[in-house]
């Protein structure tokens, strides 16, 4: 893998000179983003025949710059109206919303926006100079190092349901329950389908995505005439240039937060098959547990949003290195992806640096511009996207409904996945109003099934062996710092107990 | 009397969530009982967790309601009648517009969904509603059906466009 001066400079100017694609490709990523129910993946197949027609230069360019830009626009629609574009953008609504909610939805967006930036810019650059060695992660990361991980994201539902545990942890395992219908992994037996074939692949995430945010949402947000509060109605009216101004100060204030938690992103983005919902919701968690103010996540903070929003770009690197260094693709996209490079006769593996070192470093030079351009294309327009909420909610929730229901159709096509939606969406309003965590019982959903699949796929190779999960030397440290992050708040709480109580009997 | 009541806890709508899910983990544990354990396990383990923790609910609700720190009430789920019936009229013209999309396709369903919610819920003049639900309903037939190629089920409209331009 040499990589030489000339072929960066070469791929930038490449880049630079499809500007004009680059800059199409995020229009087209950004609102397919930010629509639940459609991905880059499906997105980059429809498009299939510009993809393979064209160089395989021009190809990557377009595919990577839309993948990228899918990511960035997941976060919108989450902070505006608690309804995420994909999973990954789930966590973004914990305190994007409440942000938006205050009137600061302009800040929000370029909060997002930064991170989104900053995270994609630091982890592709991070793996140009460093793909040897971060390719190395893929191969000491195996089903029992995913538990661990998974499990990272899994405690999330403990923190989240912080304000009433008990309902927060019975949404969270019903969530879990939930996931584990359809076929099992060992022998495909269906299991809580109630004899329906649609659910034999598990219950379909985006019609649980769509009805417990988007139809719950809408159907609460009818409670009054706006989106907003008082308060937020009269900031979002006098809505300037200056709050996009202070949203990037608030960002850039917090540069290391958004480095570290890319970091995150990154790393969780290499293990193939883990993706952008789990490195979103560990990167969440993490930014928590070690915040000084872990009682103030969820009511809007800048460090709410910013966590999973570095991290679901983050991902975009992890999820390519892969299939670019070993021909494992990390994600969807990346198998898709994966196509078009065949067709085109490349090569993918350690010879691809060699034989194609452009194409092969191309991708991330591709993300930096793809990013740059996205930065300097979106801020100037939070002012103006901002203003979404103004509509009267009896206008905007049928909009909501009748566009997203589209989104819950499109994946599989099943006028059954409609029904579904519905189903959820009663399901989701019956825990908002009784105060049953729709964010937990989503965690459960989406992280239970992988948890499982890996659980029992490290099982099945170790002979049914218990002590498998403790087996590794990477999985041993993730354990121990497992352990340490649950236990970590409680010492942390009782010590500044301990040193306020000191105070007041001084 | 009334700050008595704010002081305690409201419960009974509550109960809808731990009963959906006590019915559910009891059919799941019924679907997987003849499975292999490799099968079984997780699900098993989260409904008995999932029961337990329904259990110490209800022991908890039924403490609170003997000791007077918990009080019945529905009025949670729907907030007011007024608000009540304006949340049904919004889910059931959903469900009347999923139930049309076989029959009048995506174009013709969302105009007609639209349509009705905005004349109903926002009291908009019908020249107005009728102007925003077809402009919102074409650009989601462009975007959706032309650009995206989503495959919902045809109606008249879309039948009549294709006809009509070969595409």
């Amino acid at each position: 893998m040499n990589l030489s001066f000339a072929v960066l400079a070469d791929q930038f100017l490449l880049n630079f000179s499809y500007l004009w694609l680059i800059v199409l490709a995020t229009t087209i990523g950004i609102i397919i983003g930010a629509m639940p129910g459609f991905g880059s993946a499906n997105t980059i197949i429809m498009l299939l025949p510009f993809t393979l027609a064209v160089d395989i230069e021009v190809a990557m360019i377009f595919m990577v710059s839309l993948f990228v830009a899918s990511h960035m626009g997941g976060g919108i629609t989450s902070i505006l109206l608690n309804i995420p574009g994909n999973g990954g953008a789930a966590a973004t609504c914990l305190d994007g919303y409440p942000m938006a909610r205050k009137g600061l939805g302009q800040q929000a967006l370029v909060l997002s926006f930064v991170a989104s930036t900053v995270g994609g810019v630091v982890t592709a650059g991070l793996s140009i100079f460093l793909l040897p060695y971060i390719a190395r992660l893929a191969f000491y990361m195996h089903s029992v190092e995913m538990v661990v991980i998974l499990l990272f994201g899994i405690t999330l539902i403990a923190s989240v349901a912080s304000d009433n545990m008990l309902k927060g942890l019975i949404a969270g395992f019903l969530g879990l329950l939930i996931g584990a219908i359809g076929a099992d992994h060992i022998y495909s037996t269906p299991r809580g389908t109630f004899g329906m074939i649609e659910l034999y692949d598990g219950v379909p995430l985006i019609a649980v995505l769509i009805g417990v945010f988007a139809i719950s949402e809408a159907l609460k947000m009818m409670e009054n005439d706006s989106v907003l509060d008082e308060s937020g109605l009269e900031m979002m009216r006098k809505a300037s240039w200056k709050q996009t101004w202070e949203g990037v100060t608030m960002a850039f204030a917090r540069t290391w937060h958004m480095v570290w938690t890319s970091l995150v992103g990154l790393v969780i983005g290499i293990v193939p098959g883990a993706g952008a919902s789990i490195a979103a919701f560990v990167a969440y968690q993490q930014s928590r547990l070690f915040s000084k103010t872990p009682e103030k996540y969820g009511t809007g903070i800048p460090e709410g949003v910013i966590a999973p929003e570095s991290a679901n770009n983050g991902v975009t690197s992890g999820d390519l290195i892969p299939m670019l260094v070993i021909g494992v693709p990390g994600g969807t996209t990346a198998a898709v992806m994966m196509i078009v490079m065949t067709y085109h006769g490349v090569q993918l593996g350690p010879r691809l640096f060699i034989q194609n070192p452009g194409i092969g470093y191309g991708v991330f030079i591709t993300m930096l511009v793809a990013y740059a351009v996205m930065l300097f294309t979106t801020l100037p327009l939070t002012k103006y996207v901002s203003k979404l909420v103004l509509i009267p909610t009896p206008v905007l929730a049928p909009i909501i409904i009748a566009f997203t229901l589209v989104g819950a159709f499109a994946p599989r096509g099943y006028m059954f996945d409609l029904w579904l939606t519905l189903l959820f969406g009663a399901i989701g309003y019956l825990c908002r109003q009784t105060h049953f965590n729709v964010v937990a019982l989503l965690i459960g959903v989406i992280l239970g099934p992988l948890l499982e699949a890996n659980v029992m796929r490290a099982l099945r190779i170790s002979g049914n062996d218990p002590w498998v999960f403790f087996s590794s030397t990477v999985g041993n440290v993730l354990w121990v710092a497992l352990v340490l992050s649950l236990l970590l708040p409680s010492v942390v709480q009782w010590r500044r107990n301990r040193a306020a109580a000191r105070m007041a009997a001084a | 009397m009334k700050d008595q009541r704010d002081a305690r806890v409201a419960t009974g709508a509550d109960w809808i969530i731990p009963i959906l899910g006590a019915v559910f983990a009891t059919y799941y544990l019924i679907s997987i009982k003849d499975l292999d354990w490799e099968a079984k396990v997780s699900g098993v383990f989260c409904a008995v967790v999932l029961f337990l923790l329904i259990g110490i609910f209800a022991l908890r609700t039924v403490i609170g309601l003997a000791r007077g720190t918990h009080y019945v009430e529905w009025r949670s789920l729907y907030e007011s009648r007024k608000l009540g019936s304006v949340r049904a009229t919004l889910f059931l013209l959903t469900v009347a517009s999923v139930a049309a999309i076989p029959y009048a396709g995506f174009t013709l369903s969302t105009f007609g969904y639209l349509f009705l919610c905005f004349l109903v819920l926002q009291k908009m003049p019908a020249r107005r509603a009728a102007l925003i639900a077809g402009s919102l309903a074409l650009f989601g037939f462009v975007l959706f059906i032309l650009i995206l190629r989503t495959a919902f089920p045809q109606g008249p409209f879309e039948r009549l466009f294709f006809a009509l331009t070969g595409l």
